[in-house]
């Protein structure tokens, strides 16, 4: 091993950094570093050098193949406005054809039991009724019977009931139904 | 090619100039990471962790010193992280004699010098607190200036003056209690 540069060996300069106060401790200094010297710690340099040069090989097998499979390319600048270009122009076609067609939904509106609504029939008023979630079947045929009332349709997605009454009794209907707890809301469909 | 040179060259990926930095500077790597880590294949480990380190940093070496005192700072801090890992509770820091030695003056330096035997002066060196094994190492064994240990040891030169003033006495007192001088202080050397 050669020392980067051997100040100790006998007449060290004034920036020595061990400063002998005598030429003794400069001796024994010097004699010190003799058998430090010759006393080497054992080492394999060749076994150390193996796994470094294994090490950097490992790198760079690496670095290679993260660079085959990513290859990176920078574009020139027109080919960035053209894919810009591009970009926009997609969003706005998205925008202006398949967002409305996408958002579209037919207006909410309770729907009849059959494709088309009943007509009225002449001299009869539609009556609209909601009834609660824990009213029965019986009760519900018994009360739209006691009122002379026909199901003509319901109840729909929102659990509206239509139903036919003479056109004379629809306010009096109305009322009579609207007292009955098993009523939550019903009104005269005009 | 020197150093330099060389260094420049592992900038440009050349893996030989590596090589031929290590076969010059390796064994002195070796030997400073065994003492900075007591254990040999952590000295090991550091070494070759200062190499690949070395060659990453090839490029921006600033030549603010020779490329061995750059390498041997960067050996340090590998050999200071593997000792760290191997026991966290290491204490790294600064010197652990706050009491300050009476100055004995002029030592038994010839006798040590006459008597002094290898094995006895390495096992002293050991004894000796990091810092300080750190620089009297760097200072006997690689000849190094203040300004490049405190460079090293990142610290300013006054403290590796400090510490390598406490590092030679110990280190004499330690050698002098192994031949059996009982009374270090009593020797007659002539002033310098």
């Amino acid at each position: 091993m050669t020392p980067n540069r051997p100040s100790s060996s006998a007449a060290p300069s004034d920036d020595d950094a061990l400063r002998p106060h005598s030429d003794a401790e400069r001796l024994w200094l010097a004699k010190s570093a003799e058998q430090l010297r010759a006393h080497p710690p054992a080492f394999d340099a060749a076994a150390n050098w193996q796994r470094i040069a294994t090490r950097l090989q490992a790198e760079r097998d690496w670095q290679h193949a993260t660079s085959a499979h990513r290859p990176r390319r920078r574009l020139s600048w027109w080919q960035a406005v053209l894919a810009y270009g591009l970009g926009a122009a997609t969003a706005a076609a998205v925008a202006v054809a398949i967002v409305p067609l996408q958002t579209h939904r037919a207006p909410a509106e309770v729907q009849p039991l059959g494709e088309s609504a009943p007509a009225v029939p002449a001299g009869e008023a539609i009556l609209q009724v909601v009834f609660r979630d824990d009213a029965t079947l019986g009760h519900v045929r018994a009360l739209l019977a006691a009122q002379g009332a026909q199901v003509i349709g319901g109840p729909g997605a929102l659990g509206v009931w239509r139903i036919a009454v003479p056109a004379d009794r629809a306010d009096s209907v109305r009322a009579a139904l609207q007292k009955d707890a098993a009523v939550q809301s019903v009104a005269v469909q005009r | 090619m020197d150093d330099g040179d060389l260094l420049r060259a592992c900038a440009r990926g050349d893996t030989y100039a590596l090589q031929q930095l290590h076969q010059r500077h390796a064994a002195a790597a070796y030997a400073f990471a065994r003492r900075v880590c007591g254990h040999d294949d952590d000295a090991d480990d550091a070494v070759a962790e200062a190499f690949v380190e070395l060659w990453r940093q090839a490029g921006r070496f600033a030549g603010q010193s020779s490329v061995r005192t750059w390498l041997l700072g960067i050996v340090r801090h590998k050999a200071l992280d593997a000792l760290r890992r191997r026991d966290p509770a290491a204490s790294l820091d600064d010197e652990d004699d706050p009491i300050d030695l009476p100055d004995p003056g002029d030592g038994p330096y010839e006798q040590l010098a006459q008597k002094q035997q290898a094995e006895v002066l390495i096992a002293c060196l050991e004894q000796l607190p990091p810092p300080q094994r750190e620089c009297l190492h760097l200072a006997l064994q690689e000849g190094l200036r203040l300004s490049d240990i405190a460079r090293i040891q990142g610290v300013p030169d006054n403290t590796v003056a400090t510490r390598i003033h406490h590092a030679k006495r110990k280190l004499r007192d330690c050698v002098a209690r192994a031949l059996g001088l009982k009374n270090p202080a009593a020797g007659n050397d002539s002033p310098a």
